[in-house]
Protein backbone atom coordinates (compact mmCIF):
# COMPACT_ATOMS: atom_id res chain seq x y z
CA UNK A 1 0.00 0.00 0.00
CA UNK A 2 1.08 3.44 -1.22
CA UNK A 3 0.42 6.70 1.08
CA UNK A 4 -0.89 10.17 0.00
CA UNK A 5 3.20 11.27 0.22
CA UNK A 6 4.33 7.92 -1.97
CA UNK A 7 1.63 9.00 -4.13
CA UNK A 8 2.26 12.25 -4.80
CA UNK A 9 5.81 11.87 -5.77
CA UNK A 10 4.42 9.33 -8.43
CA UNK A 11 2.02 11.73 -10.29
CA UNK A 12 4.07 13.08 -12.92
CA UNK A 13 5.14 9.03 -13.92
CA UNK A 14 1.52 8.51 -14.29
CA UNK A 15 0.48 11.54 -15.75
CA UNK A 16 3.14 10.63 -18.53
CA UNK A 17 2.09 6.90 -18.61
CA UNK A 18 5.18 6.18 -17.42
CA UNK A 19 4.59 3.65 -14.23
CA UNK A 20 5.30 0.01 -14.32
CA UNK A 21 2.08 -2.20 -14.24
CA UNK A 22 2.72 -3.02 -10.45
CA UNK A 23 2.74 0.73 -9.58
CA UNK A 24 0.15 1.71 -11.90
CA UNK A 25 -2.27 -0.50 -10.03
CA UNK A 26 -1.35 0.53 -6.43
CA UNK A 27 -1.44 4.11 -7.25
CA UNK A 28 -4.89 3.40 -9.49
CA UNK A 29 -6.02 1.48 -5.78
CA UNK A 30 -4.70 4.39 -3.37
CA UNK A 31 -6.32 7.12 -5.79
CA UNK A 32 -10.39 5.19 -5.66
CA UNK A 33 -9.64 5.52 -2.03
CA UNK A 34 -8.56 8.90 -1.25
CA UNK A 35 -10.74 11.96 -2.48
CA UNK A 36 -7.15 14.33 -1.03
CA UNK A 37 -5.41 12.45 -3.89
CA UNK A 38 -7.50 12.50 -6.52
CA UNK A 39 -7.96 16.32 -6.13
CA UNK A 40 -4.09 16.35 -6.09
CA UNK A 41 -3.71 14.28 -9.44
CA UNK A 42 -6.76 16.71 -11.08
CA UNK A 43 -4.28 19.62 -10.23
CA UNK A 44 -1.45 17.60 -11.54
CA UNK A 45 -3.55 16.79 -14.99
CA UNK A 46 -4.55 20.81 -15.12
CA UNK A 47 -0.89 22.15 -14.49
CA UNK A 48 0.01 19.94 -17.40
CA UNK A 49 -2.54 20.78 -19.26
CA UNK A 50 -2.02 24.59 -18.93
CA UNK A 51 2.24 24.02 -19.74
CA UNK A 52 1.35 22.31 -23.04
CA UNK A 53 -1.26 25.29 -24.15
CA UNK A 54 1.54 28.44 -23.32
CA UNK A 55 1.99 29.73 -26.52
CA UNK A 56 5.22 29.72 -28.46
CA UNK A 57 7.95 32.07 -28.24
CA UNK A 58 8.74 34.27 -31.26
CA UNK A 59 11.31 35.37 -32.99
CA UNK A 60 12.57 39.19 -32.44
CA UNK A 61 11.67 40.89 -36.35
CA UNK A 62 15.14 42.68 -36.13
CA UNK A 63 16.87 39.16 -34.83
CA UNK A 64 15.22 37.66 -38.13
CA UNK A 65 16.14 39.69 -40.88
CA UNK A 66 19.57 39.71 -39.54
CA UNK A 67 20.02 35.86 -39.27
CA UNK A 68 18.06 35.79 -43.17
CA UNK A 69 21.26 38.31 -44.16
CA UNK A 70 23.94 36.03 -43.05
CA UNK A 71 21.86 33.23 -44.40
CA UNK A 72 22.40 35.21 -48.09
CA UNK A 73 25.83 35.78 -47.16
CA UNK A 74 26.54 32.47 -46.58
CA UNK A 75 24.99 31.16 -49.36
CA UNK A 76 27.27 33.79 -51.97
CA UNK A 77 29.85 32.01 -50.05
CA UNK A 78 28.86 28.25 -50.78
CA UNK A 79 28.15 29.39 -54.73
CA UNK A 80 32.23 31.00 -55.37
CA UNK B 1 -8.46 18.38 -24.72
CA UNK B 2 -5.50 17.00 -26.74
CA UNK B 3 -1.71 18.43 -26.39
CA UNK B 4 -0.54 18.91 -28.77
CA UNK B 5 3.41 19.26 -30.07
CA UNK B 6 4.03 22.16 -32.02
CA UNK B 7 7.06 20.82 -33.01
CA UNK B 8 7.22 19.89 -36.88
CA UNK B 9 9.94 17.18 -36.97
CA UNK B 10 7.69 15.01 -34.74
CA UNK B 11 5.69 14.41 -37.78
CA UNK B 12 5.08 11.18 -40.22
CA UNK B 13 7.67 12.81 -42.25
CA UNK B 14 10.30 12.47 -39.49
CA UNK B 15 14.06 12.35 -40.82
CA UNK B 16 12.55 11.61 -44.82
CA UNK B 17 11.58 15.19 -43.78
CA UNK B 18 14.97 16.36 -42.52
CA UNK B 19 17.12 15.77 -45.33
CA UNK B 20 14.73 17.25 -48.05
CA UNK B 21 14.87 20.58 -45.75
CA UNK B 22 18.43 20.41 -45.45
CA UNK B 23 18.67 20.08 -49.52
CA UNK B 24 16.79 22.82 -49.82
CA UNK B 25 18.80 24.71 -47.11
CA UNK B 26 22.12 23.66 -49.24
CA UNK B 27 20.24 25.23 -52.14
CA UNK B 28 20.37 28.70 -50.22
CA UNK B 29 16.33 28.05 -50.13
CA UNK B 30 15.17 30.88 -47.98
CA UNK B 31 11.82 29.85 -47.12
CA UNK B 32 13.52 26.99 -45.20
CA UNK B 33 16.15 28.91 -43.00
CA UNK B 34 13.15 31.46 -42.32
CA UNK B 35 10.76 28.27 -41.57
CA UNK B 36 13.82 26.77 -39.45
CA UNK B 37 14.13 30.21 -37.54
CA UNK B 38 10.63 30.51 -36.90
CA UNK B 39 10.58 26.99 -35.11
CA UNK B 40 13.57 27.02 -33.19
CA UNK B 41 15.10 30.14 -32.38
CA UNK B 42 13.14 30.83 -29.86
CA UNK B 43 13.44 27.42 -27.94
CA UNK B 44 17.30 27.64 -28.64
CA UNK B 45 17.39 30.85 -26.79
CA UNK B 46 15.40 29.03 -23.61
CA UNK B 47 18.01 26.29 -23.84
CA UNK B 48 21.09 28.33 -23.81
CA UNK B 49 19.43 30.24 -21.02
CA UNK B 50 19.50 26.84 -18.97
CA UNK B 51 23.50 27.44 -19.14
CA UNK B 52 24.18 31.16 -19.11
CA UNK B 53 21.60 32.00 -16.12
CA UNK B 54 19.66 33.77 -18.12
CA UNK B 55 22.49 36.43 -19.00
CA UNK B 56 21.06 38.00 -21.84
CA UNK B 57 24.07 39.39 -24.33
CA UNK B 58 25.54 35.57 -23.72
CA UNK B 59 22.18 33.61 -24.81
CA UNK B 60 21.53 36.25 -28.06
CA UNK B 61 25.68 35.69 -28.76
CA UNK B 62 25.85 31.70 -28.50
CA UNK B 63 22.05 31.27 -30.13
CA UNK B 64 23.30 33.55 -33.25
CA UNK B 65 26.79 31.80 -33.28
CA UNK B 66 24.90 28.38 -33.26
CA UNK B 67 22.91 29.30 -36.45
CA UNK B 68 26.32 30.11 -38.20
CA UNK B 69 27.81 26.98 -36.94
CA UNK B 70 24.86 24.95 -38.70
CA UNK B 71 25.13 26.56 -41.75
CA UNK B 72 29.10 25.94 -42.54
CA UNK B 73 28.53 22.28 -41.21
CA UNK B 74 25.68 21.94 -43.18
CA UNK B 75 27.06 19.30 -45.48
CA UNK B 76 28.59 17.22 -43.31
CA UNK B 77 25.31 16.13 -41.22
CA UNK B 78 24.22 12.95 -41.91
CA UNK B 79 21.32 12.54 -40.45
CA UNK B 80 22.12 9.78 -37.92
CA UNK B 81 20.29 12.08 -35.23
CA UNK B 82 17.44 14.38 -36.13
CA UNK B 83 17.99 17.83 -37.87
CA UNK B 84 16.43 18.86 -34.43
CA UNK B 85 19.18 17.02 -32.17
CA UNK B 86 21.75 18.07 -34.31
CA UNK B 87 21.16 21.57 -34.28
CA UNK B 88 20.69 21.64 -30.54
CA UNK B 89 23.54 19.71 -29.67
CA UNK B 90 25.44 22.18 -31.39
CA UNK B 91 23.64 25.03 -29.50
CA UNK B 92 24.88 23.39 -25.84
CA UNK B 93 28.08 22.47 -26.85
CA UNK B 94 28.43 26.39 -27.80
CA UNK B 95 26.55 27.24 -24.85
CA UNK B 96 28.65 25.11 -21.95
CA UNK B 97 31.99 26.17 -23.51
CA UNK B 98 30.61 30.21 -22.83
CA UNK B 99 29.56 28.93 -19.69
CA UNK B 100 32.57 27.98 -18.57
CA UNK B 101 34.40 30.78 -20.21
CA UNK B 102 32.34 32.99 -18.13
CA UNK B 103 31.89 30.77 -14.99
CA UNK B 104 28.61 31.36 -14.70
CA UNK B 105 26.64 28.03 -13.71
CA UNK B 106 27.46 24.44 -14.13
CA UNK B 107 27.16 22.92 -17.70
CA UNK B 108 23.58 20.59 -17.73
CA UNK B 109 26.22 17.73 -18.37
CA UNK B 110 28.58 17.94 -15.50
CA UNK B 111 25.81 17.03 -13.56
CA UNK B 112 27.27 14.21 -11.93
CA UNK B 113 25.12 14.17 -8.30
CA UNK B 114 21.70 15.66 -9.12
CA UNK B 115 21.64 18.09 -6.18
CA UNK B 116 18.59 19.18 -6.85
CA UNK B 117 17.01 15.53 -6.19
CA UNK B 118 17.86 16.12 -2.60
CA UNK B 119 15.10 18.58 -1.90
CA UNK B 120 11.85 16.90 -1.76
CA UNK B 121 9.34 17.92 -4.94
CA UNK B 122 6.59 18.97 -2.46
CA UNK B 123 7.21 20.50 0.80
CA UNK B 124 7.08 17.81 3.60
CA UNK B 125 5.42 19.42 5.94
CA UNK B 126 1.79 19.19 4.49
CA UNK B 127 1.95 15.25 5.30
CA UNK B 128 2.22 13.55 8.92
CA UNK B 129 4.16 10.90 10.39
CA UNK B 130 2.39 8.28 8.17
CA UNK B 131 2.80 10.13 4.76
CA UNK B 132 -0.70 11.01 5.00
CA UNK B 133 -1.95 14.75 3.88
CA UNK B 134 -1.69 17.39 6.80
CA UNK B 135 -2.77 19.85 4.62
CA UNK B 136 -4.88 18.08 1.90
CA UNK B 137 -5.35 19.77 -2.11
CA UNK B 138 -7.96 22.02 -2.55
CA UNK B 139 -10.22 21.34 -5.55
CA UNK B 140 -9.47 24.32 -7.65
CA UNK B 141 -13.35 23.92 -9.05
CA UNK B 142 -12.45 24.73 -12.72
CA UNK B 143 -12.25 23.43 -15.76
CA UNK B 144 -8.75 23.59 -18.20
CA UNK B 145 -10.52 25.47 -20.89
CA UNK B 146 -11.84 27.65 -18.69
CA UNK B 147 -8.34 28.61 -16.80
CA UNK B 148 -6.50 28.31 -20.11
CA UNK B 149 -8.97 31.55 -20.63
CA UNK B 150 -7.99 33.13 -17.25
CA UNK B 151 -4.90 35.85 -18.46
CA UNK B 152 -3.82 35.60 -14.56
CA UNK B 153 -3.73 32.10 -14.34
CA UNK B 154 -1.59 32.24 -17.87
CA UNK B 155 0.35 34.70 -16.54
CA UNK B 156 1.26 32.45 -13.09
CA UNK B 157 2.14 29.53 -15.31
CA UNK B 158 4.91 31.65 -17.27
CA UNK B 159 6.07 33.36 -13.96
CA UNK B 160 6.22 29.95 -11.89
CA UNK B 161 8.39 28.63 -14.62
CA UNK B 162 10.69 31.49 -15.03
CA UNK B 163 11.58 31.26 -11.41
CA UNK B 164 12.37 27.36 -11.55
CA UNK B 165 15.89 26.44 -10.85
CA UNK B 166 18.05 26.41 -14.44
CA UNK B 167 17.80 22.93 -14.92
CA UNK B 168 14.36 22.29 -13.70
CA UNK B 169 13.15 25.35 -16.03
CA UNK B 170 15.10 24.00 -19.08
CA UNK B 171 13.74 20.07 -18.80
CA UNK B 172 9.95 21.08 -18.03
CA UNK B 173 10.71 24.09 -21.32
CA UNK B 174 10.84 21.29 -23.39
CA UNK B 175 8.69 18.56 -22.08
CA UNK B 176 5.37 20.44 -21.84
CA UNK B 177 5.84 23.35 -23.37
CA UNK B 178 7.98 22.25 -26.39
CA UNK B 179 6.49 18.77 -26.52
CA UNK B 180 9.39 17.11 -27.22
CA UNK B 181 10.10 13.54 -26.03
CA UNK B 182 12.15 12.32 -23.00
CA UNK B 183 14.81 10.62 -25.68
CA UNK B 184 15.30 13.84 -27.40
CA UNK B 185 15.37 15.49 -24.38
CA UNK B 186 18.23 13.42 -23.10
CA UNK B 187 20.05 13.58 -26.03
CA UNK B 188 20.37 16.86 -26.19
CA UNK B 189 21.05 17.70 -22.30
CA UNK B 190 23.13 14.45 -21.83
CA UNK B 191 21.26 13.67 -18.87
CA UNK B 192 19.86 10.44 -17.92
CA UNK B 193 16.48 9.46 -18.29
CA UNK B 194 16.24 9.22 -14.00
CA UNK B 195 17.51 13.02 -13.76
CA UNK B 196 15.65 13.83 -16.33
CA UNK B 197 12.24 12.50 -14.85
CA UNK B 198 13.17 13.40 -11.42
CA UNK B 199 14.05 17.16 -12.96
CA UNK B 200 10.82 17.46 -14.67
CA UNK B 201 8.65 16.00 -11.98
CA UNK B 202 9.95 19.27 -9.35
CA UNK B 203 9.48 21.43 -11.61
CA UNK B 204 5.80 20.50 -12.31
CA UNK B 205 5.11 19.93 -9.01
CA UNK B 206 6.16 23.75 -8.25
CA UNK B 207 4.18 24.89 -10.79
CA UNK B 208 1.21 23.25 -9.11
CA UNK B 209 2.43 24.14 -5.77
CA UNK B 210 2.38 28.22 -7.43
CA UNK B 211 -1.03 27.61 -9.17
CA UNK B 212 -2.79 25.64 -5.86
CA UNK B 213 -1.15 29.03 -3.86
CA UNK B 214 -3.24 31.12 -6.05
CA UNK B 215 -6.67 29.14 -5.76
CA UNK B 216 -6.21 28.90 -2.24
CA UNK B 217 -5.80 32.64 -2.10
CA UNK B 218 -8.65 33.02 -3.87
CA UNK B 219 -11.20 31.37 -1.84
CA UNK B 220 -10.38 33.02 1.20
Amino acid sequence: MINCKDFTEQTSDFVDGELSWADWAQFRFHLLMCPMCKAYIEQMNLTKILLSETPPGSVEPEVKDELMKRFRVWKAGEDE
Amino acid sequence: MLVTSRDPCVTPVGMAGDSELVARLLDGDDAAFATLVDTYHSTMKRVAAGYLGGAPTAVDEVVQETWMAVLKSLDRFEGRSSLKTWIFRILANRAITRAKRERRSVPMSAMGTLEEADQPALDPSLFDGSGMWTTPPVSWGTDPDRALMDGEIRRLVDEAVATLPDRQRTVITLRDLEGWSSTDVRNVLEISETNQRVLLHRARSKVRAALESYYRGRDD
